[in-house]
């Protein structure tokens, strides 16, 4: 038997974010002592656990510095969707090129496309600020599903709930993308303390008891007959991020954060964790893809704050997430970057899964039916991993990535594994990813700590007749 | 003189030993249980007797394949074999019996009407000996490679045991035509007949891991090349508590036949041909020269194991009959993607469904003495109607209620098995020069070479019944 992938070294990883400007200014001589710091490390973590292999290999340096001329037209590209499919009436922009629906994930991304364009310098801060102001707007006001939280969908123009046909009415909520809302509105109000305050007046609004349970489980809802039916939603990958939308608000999230319940799998000798509830009787899919993990390295760093604690095998597991892919490229000579994906044809969206229902290298819809011909190199995730990830591989997958675009329209979603052709869909989510991946290069990671005592949502939390009977977390006077 | 006679004294005093020596290289150590049958165990062997009994058709000489349900295919026939082999030689009937039903049967064979006249059908009806689909009704279906494959080991083992036997077995053998079931690489095909082209034959690659090493080996037997279908892959493994499980690669989601890892085809090559390789006439049976196969049946007994002790539930997964609709499962210890996974032909996961099979369950006990097959044993063993024969299993489920089904095949594995801890290896070479040979010979062609009459393109799509 060849020793598993195991990835013992994760701690080190953290070393170079923690002082990321001083690294910057005293550039390639740091780089050199964190170097040989870590190879003595690595020795010391073989000594202790002879399953661990390619240590070296594991050290992971994300992609760091000034956009170059490309980069910066990538940016402008991923901005045109942005303003191609922005509805004047409203102030919102399209999920899906020329589809004009949100959801909160759809909202979240957009967030994060505005903070990255006016931080790359491809808007104003006067564009931004009178675009985020009609996003407060929005969400401030918006029609909750039962008075307790966002609809899954909402109608772009006339901002009232919709169903999976944009037609009206009030469908329920989705955990994972309330989640994604609370971790972007997190990353905003604390990259820009002046917008705090309405951030915080956006979760203010909602209710609930709902949607996380004191061990820190997480539901969705759907709508029966007027009423929320609630379920446990969220699989591993997204749980987690998830849960840390939640706990960076407070919320008891242990149940969630924690990898627990797992099963392993092992490709490429790369060990992988997958959701331990068997999807054969929960349902929908245990799809393992690169998102999830991507976005908390983008957006949280390599750093275990304590403040997040979250299980340290999720980092892990994003190292082996980028592992796996690069040595199927390595062995089949197979570009990967795996995410969930849209095309234009049925089914549309498409679970595009280095695990999911049982099979490696999976393709998949909703309703589980294989789809191997729509398995593609998803722009998203490429440039995730990119950013992520400085290596030969990322490099090289950056050449069949980088010229998926329609220079008037945006990023297309990726390209097809089978034929080389691309998947000409336009989505919010991928023209997004493509600006935070560029903001996280310029930047670093997204998160930045700020002081949070004396914030609305705590003055609020501290006042226990304005959040009356809506399950916020209790904080002492 | 004083000398000789010494030695001729010694020689009558020795006597008794050498002819124990003499049994003991019979029925020399072999891996697993050894030794005669206990009390308990013959009364095992009777009972499951009770099925060949009851479900015999004196018309054809062929038994039900289900208990009461007139009919079987060419796999259980070859189960039917082997209980007639183990109960002869177990000294539960008498070799005028075993005489009568093998001839009886092999009467029928001689007249049997097969698939396009090519090789016998997948079923036929055990009363009138007609060929039938699965429900029984009179028609030809196509014929399953692996089926014939399992046929041929028993034709094998019962003509080198019982030379009397051989010439009426090879007449059988010689009406099949092998042109179209193994092509130029060895690949192994079934046939079946497709509506959407004119009800043309169609001849799709049948066998998945395990089984069609299996066949492949049966086919050697018999002096065909099999070389590609003998070869383990295509295959990956997927860890399940620690032990890394083979299964095969052919996809399921695109080609439809499922990649089931059970028990059933590397008991059978344990017991009837101790994990060696088709061509080996000469090992002894502590060593195995079938590698790969006898490495991956020592996983598929640990990895049981290992549930067993991690969760408490009993584990002998094969696939197995029931009393009740879907009547069949795939009881595998993984599928179509997953572990512990029971589904039926048409994928529909059916957890509740899950059992200790009881030819699962007494084979692992047969090849593996261990404290848990002991426990898989005692567990098993009152799992039997008096007048019927054993149970086909016992549902996982809680209440752990017994599969009201009675087979065959279940019943036929039992009794091999139990003639395995006495003999070991149940295939056994007399090295004569039967029919079949002389027959190949002048033809003056290579065994297996006039198969190739038509070379056909291995094909996309594939299916399978086992």
């Amino acid at each position: 038997m060849k020793p598993a992938f195991n990835l013992t070294t994760l701690p080190f990883f953290a070393l170079p974010f923690l002082s990321l400007p001083l690294l910057r200014s005293l550039g390639m001589a740091i780089v050199a002592v964190f170097a040989l710091v870590c190879v003595s490390c690595g020795v010391a973590v073989r000594a202790v656990d002879e399953g661990a292999e390619k240590v070296g290999a594991a050290f992971q340096e994300g992609r760091r510095g000034r956009l170059t001329e490309d980069e910066i037209v990538w940016a402008k590209t991923a901005w045109k969707y942005f303003e191609n499919n922005y509805n004047p009436q409203s102030g919102l922009v399209n999920i899906k090129d020329a589809y004009q629906l949100v959801t909160m994930e759809s909202t979240a991304d957009y967030i994060v496309a505005l903070m990255a364009a006016r931080e790359l310098e491809v808007i104003s801060k006067h564009e931004f600020d009178s675009r985020l102001s009609l996003v407060f707007g929005f969400l401030n006001t918006m029609p909750l599903a039962f008075d307790e939280l966002p609809n899954v969908n909402y109608n772009a123009v006339s901002l009232r709930p919709t169903d999976y046909a944009n037609n009206y009415g009030t469908i329920g909520w989705a955990v994972n993308h309330v989640g994604r809302l609370m971790n972007v509105l997190r990353l905003l109000r604390n990259r820009y303390p002046q917008y705090g305050e309405y951030a915080d007046r956006v979760v203010l609004r909602w209710a609930f008891c709902n949607i996380v349970d004191a061990q820190g489980n997480l539901y969705s809802a759907v709508n029966v007959n007027g009423k929320p039916e609630k379920y446990l939603d969220a699989k591993h990958g997204w749980k987690e991020y998830t849960a840390r939308g939640f706990k960076t608000w407070g919320f008891p999230t242990d149940a969630s954060t924690s990898i627990e319940p797992a099963e392993t799998i092992r490709i490429y000798d790369v060990e992988l964790y997958f959701d331990g509830k068997d999807e054969r009787e929960s349902g929908g899919n245990n799809a393992v893809n690169s998102m999830p993990y991507f976005l908390m390295a983008l957006e949280y760093g390599w750093e275990n704050i304590p403040y997040l604690a979250i299980d340290k095998r999720y980092y892990d597991q994003m190292q082996a997430v980028y592992e796996v892919q690069k040595r199927r490229h390595e062995r089949e000579d197979i570009f990967t970057a795996r995410a969930t994906h849209e095309v234009n044809t049925e089914p549309y969206t498409v679970y595009d899964a280095i695990f999911s229902n049982g099979y490696k290298w999976t393709t998949i819809s909703s309703q589980g039916v294989y789809y191997p011909f729509l398995s593609a190199v998803s722009t998203k995730a490429a440039f995730a991993m990119w950013a992520v990830f400085k290596s030969d591989y990322t490099d090289q997958l950056m050449l069949i990535v980088n010229h998926l675009f329609d220079p008037a329209r945006g990023w297309y979603e990726g390209r097809l594994e089978k034929t080389g052709d691309a998947v000409r869909t336009l989505t919010c989510a991928t023209n997004s990813a493509v600006l935070e991946a560029l903001l996280f290069k310029k930047t670093g990671r997204l998160y930045t700590r700020a002081k949070e005592e004396n914030d609305l949502y705590n003055i609020y939390l501290r006042d226990e007749f304005k959040v009356i009977s809506r399950c916020f977390p209790v904080k002492p006077k | 003189m004083k000398t000789r006679l010494l030695l001729l004294t010694l020689l009558f005093a020795l006597a008794p030993l050498l002819a124990e020596a003499q049994t003991k290289t019979n029925y020399g150590r072999h891996p697993g249980r050894n030794g005669a049958l206990t009390d308990e165990e013959m009364k095992m062997a009777r009972t499951a007797w009770k099925y060949f009994e009851r479900n015999y058709q004196d018309t054809t000489g062929l038994v039900n394949a289900a208990d009461m349900f007139p009919s079987t295919t060419m796999w259980d026939i070859a189960a039917y074999m082997a209980a007639l082999v183990s109960v002869r030689e177990l000294g539960i009937i008498d070799v005028g019996t075993f005489n009568y039903r093998i001839e009886k049967m092999f009467a029928t064979f001689m007249r049997l009407s097969f698939f396009r006249g090519e090789m016998p059908n997948k079923c036929y009806n055990t009363i009138t000996g007609e060929k039938v689909n699965y429900g029984n009704q009179p028609m030809e279906i196509g014929y399953s490679a692996i089926d014939l494959a399992r046929f041929l080991v028993w034709c094998k083992i019962i003509k080198e045991r019982y030379p009397e036997h051989s010439d009426r077995i090879d007449d059988f053998i010689l009406r099949w035509n092998f042109k179209n079931v193994i092509d130029s690489t060895g690949m192994l095909y079934g046939a079946g007949i497709n509506e959407k082209d004119n009800n043309k034959t169609q001849y799709l690659q049948e066998g998945r891991l395990g089984y069609e090493e299996y066949a492949a080996k049966a086919f050697q037997l018999w002096g065909f090349q099999t070389d590609l279908a003998a070869k383990a892959e295509p295959y990956d493994t997927r860890m399940i508590y620690g032990v890394e499980i083979p299964y095969d690669t052919r996809d399921p989601r695109v080609l439809g036949a499922h990649n089931y890892v059970v028990s059933e085809s590397y008991v059978l090559d344990g017991v009837e041909m101790n994990w060696d390789k088709g061509t080996d006439r000469e090992s002894d049976d502590m060593h195995s020269t079938d590698k790969t196969i006898a490495d991956f049946a020592q996983r598929i007994y640990k990895v049981q194991e290992e549930r067993y002790k991690r969760t408490g539930i009993m584990t002998a997964r094969t696939e197995h009959q029931l009393d009740s609709d879907p009547y069949f499962v795939y009881d595998a210890i993984f599928t179509d993607g997953y572990p512990w996974n029971t589904i039926t032909e048409d994928s529909r996961y059916v957890p509740q469904f899950a059992a200790v099979a009881l030819k699962g369950a007494l084979g692992l006990w047969a090849l593996w003495e261990t404290k848990y097959t002991d426990a898989l044993f005692n567990y098993i063993k009152g799992a039997y109607d008096p007048e019927i024969g054993f149970n086909e299993g016992i549902f996982e489920r809680k209440g752990n209620d017994r599969i009201k089904a009675f087979t065959m095949n279940n019943n036929g594995i039992m009794l091999e098995t139990l003639l395995y801890k006495v003999q070991g290896k149940l295939l056994r070479f007399s090295g004569r020069d039967s029919k079949w040979d002389k027959v190949l010979r002048e033809r003056k062609e290579p065994p297996g070479s006039y198969i190739y009459e038509r070379q056909r393109k291995p094909t996309q799509a594939a299916t399978t019944n086992r």
